[in-house]
């Protein structure tokens, strides 16, 4: 091996980036050659002039420019809501599919109530609620404005219209459940409601 | 929370690892603090490796800087913060320099001389020696390959090991060994060749 072939060898060993054999190699190469161990000596000055660059004192200034300018630029970042949404969308979805498959079928031999919402003249007359409630119920349930879009359901009233009709109190009940049925204003969207002898 | 969590639990947070995954993950959740505090650690060794890589144009570091914080932020969700952080920051460092090296049209430098980074007042002839050698250096720099430079910078400079410069520059340790010994030899050499220039 020539001195030019060991050129690279002693850039390596003056930072000792060698392997124990390659350092014993260079050694006894660098006790033979005058101009290789001259070399080992510009290289180890020019190394530490090139470690001075760690010293490279940098202004504050500089710093407190790059700062200002990522910070401002990530405070109008905000974070994405889309994580939010889909847990929410998920939750709702397996809630809808829950009540959907433990929805009450209609009881043969129950009393039943069936509860209208929605404006009073465009819908069947209740079967077994008074006049009276009914129209409670079309007053107190359509919702200025929405309720062609959107059923919407009183459960307080809904109470009141089941104990009104006299079936409602637990007592009464003997502990037969009741299942409310409620109509809306959509033809595919009915509400059955099972009501225990706690009147829940 | 979690921090009083673990202090409540008698754990230590003196640790910079233990400080900088908390911070990572305060960060995460949207915390501007927290950010800007990793900002204020690594700011020095973004700052100065961009410099180093760039040829000290200090306003192309600068935006380079700017680059790395701010994919840095885009990037926390798909953190890992207990991953080595300095390694992913140095390997987003040396790639936004290398893409800001291939295509931009270089502006005048604007070189670190004079009142701008003084931060230690060293005599005056001694401050001009420094600074006349800070000036061979960068040019001896700007004589290597890319490659050289990028893992001369990492391993002199900022004092990686090997293994991890390659793992940096996704390279094998036998390339960076080869990349670090050609560049120390061609370093030494231009200042060898400057130096005989002057007398």
């Amino acid at each position: 091996m020539n001195c030019t072939e060991f050129e690279e060898r002693i850039a390596l060993f003056v930072e000792n980036d060698l392997s124990d054999a390659e350092v014993t190699a260079v050694e006894r190469h660098l006790e033979t050659c005058t101009d290789c161990r001259e070399f080992a000596a510009g290289l180890r000055e020019s190394q530490a002039m090139l470690k001075g660059l760690r010293r490279e004192p940098f202004d504050d200034a500089i710093f407190a420019d790059v700062r200002s300018q990522v910070i401002g630029r990530v405070s109008n970042v905000r974070p994405p809501m889309w994580p939010k949404y889909a847990i929410a969308a998920t939750l709702l979805i397996v809630l809808a599919a829950a009540l959907w498959r433990t929805r009450p079928a209609a009881p043969v031999g129950l009393p039943a109530v069936t509860a209208y919402i929605g404006p009073g003249p465009a819908f069947p007359t209740p079967r077994t609620t008074a006049p009276r409630q009914a129209s409670q119920i079309a007053k107190m349930t359509v919702r200025h404005g929405r309720a062609q879009s959107r059923p919407h359901v009183n459960s307080r009233l809904a109470r009141q219209t089941i104990q009104q009709a006299g079936l409602a109190h637990p007592r009464a009940l003997h502990s037969e459940p009741l299942v409310v049925k409620l109509l809306t204003n959509d033809p595919e969207v009915v509400i059955y409601w099972l009501v225990d002898q706690n009147g829940g | 929370m979690q921090e009083l969590a673990l202090v409540m639990a008698g754990e230590r947070l003196d640790a910079p690892e233990e400080q900088l995954v908390l911070l990572v993950k305060r960060a995460k959740s949207g915390d501007i603090a927290a950010f800007e505090e990793i900002l204020g650690r690594y700011e020095r060794q973004v700052l100065g490796t961009a410099l180093r890589l760039l040829g000290r144009n200090l306003e192309d570091a600068k935006d380079a800087a700017q680059q790395v914080f701010l994919r840095l932020h885009r990037g926390l969700r798909q953190l890992d913060e207990n991953r080595q952080f300095e390694s992913w920051l140095y390997r987003v460092t040396v790639n936004v320099c290398r893409d800001m090296l291939r295509v931009r049209i270089r502006k005048p430098a604007v070189q670190l001389e004079g009142t701008e980074h003084r931060s230690y007042a060293p005599g005056a002839d001694e401050m001009m020696v420094h600074s006349e050698q800070i000036q061979l250096i960068y040019d001896a720099l700007d004589t290597l390959s890319e490659r050289e430079r990028a893992a001369l910078v990492l391993r002199d400079l900022e004092g990686i090991a090997t293994k991890e410069v390659a793992r940096i520059l996704g390279t094998s340790e036998v390339t960076v060994r080869c990349h670090i010994s050609s560049a120390r030899v061609k370093i030494r050499k231009f200042v060898d060749r400057q130096s005989r220039r002057r007398l």
